[in-house]
């Protein structure tokens, strides 16, 4: 049965989403009533739902929110940037209360009321009696300032994994310090596993009881800074050491589920030196084993660095649950139009029965009625497939949605002035694209707000206009969506990438390059111009990685900059990755598919289209010279090749490149299935599909292949 | 605290109650000391603490190292069970709890209290 909680779920996540944006609008135009109203509404109704499903605490603290927007709608409050932030506040631990349940650090929601309570008594005019009410309510809580704030200006909450390793000295105690109480604060501020290092307790006879021994790994997954985890320590810091690692970020993209290996997080956590895991490395029985066997470590701190990798793991393998347990809206046009193709395949099927009955019974058929039946099933699992990859198509605009708070927040956060525009929202995209759009998308807004553009001051300097504007455009480009994503701040400065890029050996002082070559090298890993890291984007996550992810949904990421006009990040987006309209080449007895949308012509070989000056590197189209590839010598098939070879011309990008091949055999629709791990170091294929003969087909990387010409690198 | 030592069948019982901490860790490391002097089989009982710390903990790790030199036994009584001591260990970091199973990681002076624990649910 279907958990109906589930229903009050979806339906929340929309109306938070509302609530999000209409939230950010009304900051600029304060005085729309039928924004107020809408926000209003959708509190109303988060509240009255969540009583019904359950989520009583939900019901509770939607309540209070929806009374101060009650206050708003009759005039008593106006309209200010405060009561935005904790409108934001408070719809972020709403969604917090639904989707994190039991994680949702204790005293948040109070901490969010009692700051609600506090800016209606000193907002409301005086003689209001509410204002009397809510101030005795104020007045018992000492004045101190709300924890929850600093993980703020990320726009999403960011959850991040620290270690603590914490080594109080010997007369701790003696110093009147607790050490419990310092767990228990840290308990509330997020989800903690706590490891306690015994091996120095010595026997009876030996221990000084009033002596601390312990040591402790502590593991917290909080949605603070480091800094106020380091506040926890403050007043015992002379007596004990501290040490603060970030080991998991929320925010960190590409990791997957895996996690350190045991040797390196022993490493890192101090109990043994790199020489010697490099020495047990080597040997074949397990890690942790031949560590405790040799005596290196106690099975005490083993369990505290297997507990880690494990407590990691299950951290990102739930946040991957979170982020996979996703629904769609579908709208009913389309579930209508795909009962209609079952219908019709169903009546099809029919037909094919009683067409085996006849001929079982020795009626003597005629092909033509069988090919008739073929047609129509061919016709009807395209259509199917179509409308089947349409219910998982949804547009980019909840995505950019979400990217006004980012930028409202981090830019505040900055003390810059910055405006989001976005254009193409109703794009649509795959589902599971959009889902894994998300973080690169961040990423970039993060660069650009961080590093692009200017502060007021410089901009008005500059000649520009105080304000900053991002841009984000999406539209459709054949098979593809282009999502350009432009800053109108200082630009990259090439000359210190070249610097840079000249430092870290990735070119030599005197190799010519133009600025685009330049700026493209902020892709490479590990490359980064900024002098010192910040919060917002100096995270350790460089462009590198948002270039792999972009990569790994098949697509391609370009840059564009001018120095004192600005950025642009251009992407290049399949619509989907699950199936595409296919060429089916042969090589021999192997079969390859060639994504069509990338096919610009294909025909026969022939010696004049091979100019002899040219011969072995290009091929003359109409008097175009156009660089080829065999592919027979690339993936290196024997045999002799056949006389009458054929030629696809393929485009990637500006780059336009011959395939020779055997045969073209045709068009192929093409369920992708991906590339078996062993096989992931052939580069020049991005997955496999079964053929209708049960033989399997590579699927070729037209972007890779024709990088392979670009960089003189040709077969 | 308050420190009693019954003489049973199976062992000499101590019983701590009151609290456990490290004004008084030096009498529970005395009287520990002076029992297990004596005898072969220790049960603790915990089931009187109203305040426990991390220095008693210690002392409860201290008395298991020479209590295994001497090759005697000592475990801590899991029928007579305080909620405070389990608290006091759970946040210490001595045991986890049932939410973190794998690695079982509890210290081996109480894992036989607290699989007890856990599993039945007692929690003094």
């Amino acid at each position: 049965m279907v958990d109906q909680s589930e229903y009050y779920r979806d339906e929340a996540r929309e109306l938070l989403e509302d609530i999000e944006q209409k939230l950010i609008e009304l900051e600029t135009q304060p005085e729309d009533a039928e924004l107020l109203n809408s926000i209003f509404r959708s509190f109303h109704t988060i509240k009255g739902s969540g009583s019904m499903f359950g989520f009583d605490d939900v019901a509770d603290f939607t309540h209070e929110i929806e009374s101060l927007f009650d206050l708003l709608r009759e005039k008593k409050l106006t309209t200010d940037k405060h009561m935005i932030d904790l409108s934001l506040a408070a719809k972020d631990h709403i969604h917090d209360l639904i989707f994190s349940g039991e994680k949702v650090q204790s005293g948040t929601g109070e901490v969010i009321l009692q700051d609600v309570r506090r800016y209606i008594d000193t907002a409301m005019p005086k003689d209001s009696g509410l204002q009397a009410q809510s101030a005795t309510a104020v007045a018992e809580e000492a004045a101190e300032e709300p924890k929850v704030r600093e993980g703020a200006g990320a726009g999403r909450a960011i959850e991040r994994t620290f270690r603590i390793k914490f080594t109080p000295q010997r007369e701790f105690f003696l110093r009147g310090a607790k050490i419990l109480p310092l767990l228990s604060e840290l308990e509330e501020m997020g989800t903690l596993l706590t490891f306690t290092h015994t091996d120095s307790i010595p026997a009876l006879d030996e221990i000084a009881p009033e002596l601390s021994y312990c040591s402790w790994t502590i593991l917290l997954t909080t949605r603070l800074e480091k800094n106020a985890l380091k506040d926890v320590f403050i007043f015992v810091e002379e007596y004990s050491e501290v040490k603060i690692d970030l080991i998991d970020d929320s925010e960190q993209l590409d990791i997957g589920v895996d996690y350190k290996r045991i040797g390196e997080i022993l490493y890192e956590q101090g109990f043994i030196d790199r020489t010697t895991v490099e020495s047990i490395m080597r040997e074949k029985e397990r890690f942790g084993d031949i560590a405790v066997k040799r005596g290196i470590l106690t099975q005490e701190t083993l369990d505290s660095a297997l507990g880690e990798q494990q407590y990691v793991r299950k951290v990102r393998r739930e946040r991957e649950q979170q982020k996979a347990g996703t629904t769609i809206r579908v709208k009913s046009e389309r579930l209508d139009s795909l009962i209609n193709l079952v219908g019709e395949i169903v009546t099809l099927q029919a037909r094919l029965s009683q067409y085996t009955e006849r001929v079982s019974l020795g009626e003597n058929m005629s092909v033509t009625e069988l090919e008739s039946v073929a047609e129509n099933m061919a016709r009807l699992t395209g259509e199917l497939r179509e409308n089947t990859m349409d219910i998982r198509m949804v547009p980019l605009a909840e995505t950019f949605n979400g990217f006004h708070r980012l930028v409202r927040d981090l830019s505040a956060d900055l003390g810059k002035e910055i405006k989001l525009e976005t254009y193409g929202a109703e794009t649509e995209l795959d589902k599971n694209i959009i889902d894994a759009l998300n973080d690169p998308l961040v990423h970039i807004i993060r660069n650009s707000i961080d590093h692009g553009i200017e502060g007021p001051e410089e901009r008005i300097e500059a000649g520009k206009d105080r304000m900053g504007i991002i841009l984000i455009r999406a539209e459709h480009f054949g098979a593809n969506v282009v999502i350009r994503i432009e800053d109108d701040g200082r630009g990259l400065n090439t000359e210190k990438i070249r610097r840079k890029a000249v430092q870290k050996g990735l070119i030599s002082e005197d190799e010519k390059m133009t600025d685009h070559d330049l700026a493209m090298l902020v892709f490479t890993p590990g490359f980064s111009t900024a002098e010192t890291a910040t919060n917002v984007s100096g995270r350790g996550v460089g462009m590198d990685v948002v270039k792999r992810n972009i990569e790994y949904l098949r697509g391609k990421i370009d840059i564009d900059t001018a120095k004192d006009i600005g950025t642009s990040i251009i992407l290049t987006i399949p619509l989907t990755l699950s199936i595409i309209d296919g060429l089916l080449v042969a090589l021999g007895s192997e079969r390859y598919i060639v994504n069509l949308s990338a096919v610009e012509e294909c025909f026969e070989l022939t010696s004049e289209l091979i100019p002899k000056k040219q011969r072995n590197e290009y091929l003359s189209i109409r008097g175009v010279l156009v660089p080829y590839i065999d592919l027979r010598r690339l993936f290196g098939v024997g045999g002799k090749p056949p006389a009458g070879r054929e030629v696809a011309i393929v485009r990637a990008g500006n780059n336009r490149v011959g395939l020779i091949v055997d045969t073209i055999i045709g068009q192929h629709q093409t369920v992708i299935k991906p590339l078996n791990p062993a096989l992931t170091f052939v580069q020049e294929v991005s997955g496999t599909t079964i053929l209708g003969d049960g033989n399997i087909a590579f699927i070729l990387d037209i972007n890779k292949i024709t990088e392979r010409t670009t960089i003189g690198n040709m077969v | 605290m308050d420190i009693e030592v019954v003489e049973e069948a199976s062992g000499t019982r101590v019983l701590f109650s009151g609290n456990a901490t490290v004004d008084s860790a030096a009498r529970a490391r005395e009287e520990l000391l002076r029992v297990l002097d004596k005898a072969g089989e220790l049960i603790i009982d915990v089931g009187g603490l109203v305040k426990v710390d991390v220095s008693f903990f210690q002392v409860l790790i201290a008395a298991e190292h020479s209590a295994m030199q001497e090759n005697k036994s000592i475990r801590i009584d899991a029928d007579n069970p305080s909620e405070q001591f389990t608290a006091a260990a759970l946040r210490a970091g001595f045991c986890h709890g049932r939410e973190h199973l794998v690695p079982n990681y509890t210290h081996p002076i109480l894992s036989e209290y607290f699989s007890a624990v856990m599993q039945e649910g007692k929690n003094g």
